[in-house]
């Protein structure tokens, strides 16, 4: 019987689409992976600030096409990290990650 | 009896199909006894606007026997009132599932902290916007946010 019954929902409202989810947040995830490379590099070569900027993103991480294995478990461990901490449902867990693994 | 937290989600697909594409994922978790589904209930919205509500076993053969695996331990809980309020968010011409489910991992989680002595006493389930923010932030990209020496 649902007729009668206390209700369980507030205001429901609706959310950003899930697919929107997935890829944002890969995006997000690359886009720090090619920082911090950015940043070793800079650090290596002991650059002055602001020429960071000038300088064209370091060979190693080709965002567009080849992902390496390690960007792959980098971006596993955040996702990982991101359900955790409850940012992230199963469902949209299991689908980042086949998306990862299948990059 | 004392249940994990609970919580509800609401799936739409255009069109008047529940897609049965979505299952063998939920299906993993469920078996997992990562989640439990507690309650399920399907609203379809026509061009019209015109709302019906449908039980698991009021779906076409196919689909129902693709849920059915996912609802093995089920309670009615879900109001009428709550369909009524999703209801009304799902689009004109589209079919959505509205599940409760109850996360068995937190209440194992739970068990162990309170063993433990420990107590939970802050958490939240965070906004995308404000994780795909965090993580797309760069320092010294939008002024001086933070207090990081920007080297």
């Amino acid at each position: 019987m649902r007729a009668g019954r206390p209700g369980l929902i507030g205001t429901v409202a609706r959310t950003a689409v899930v697919a929107g989810t997935a890829t944002a947040t890969s995006h997000a995830v690359n886009k720090r992976i090619q920082h911090r490379e950015m940043e070793k590099e800079a650090q290596s070569q002991q650059m002055v600030p602001g020429e960071e900027q000038i300088q064209a993103p370091p060979a190693p991480v080709s965002a567009q096409t080849g992902v390496t294995q390690e960007q792959k478990m980098a971006q596993l461990k955040q996702l990982v990290e991101l359900k955790q901490m409850g940012g992230l449902t199963e469902e949209e867990f299991q689908q980042e990650k086949q998306k990862i693994l299948a990059q | 009896m004392s249940l994990g937290p609970v919580e509800y989600m609401v799936i739409e697909f255009p069109g008047n199909q529940f897609k049965g594409e979505i299952i063998p994922a939920l299906r993993e978790v469920v078996d997992a006894g990562v989640i439990r589904i507690i309650d399920l209930v399907f609203v379809r919205k026509d061009d019209q606007g015109n709302v019906s509500v449908m039980e698991l076993n009021d779906l076409q053969q196919d689909a129902a026997s693709a849920f059915a695996p996912l609802a093995r331990d089920t309670n009615t809980l879900l109001a009428e009132e709550d369909i009524q309020k999703v209801s009304e968010i799902v689009e004109n011409n589209s079919s959505a599932a509205l599940l409760l489910f109850e996360h068995l991992w937190a209440k194992r989680f739970r068990d162990a902290v309170l063993n433990a002595q420990g107590r939970v006493i802050a958490g939240e389930r965070i906004k995308k916007e404000v994780v795909d923010a965090a993580l797309a932030w760069r320092p010294g990209e939008q002024g001086a946010a933070g207090g990081s020496t920007a080297s």
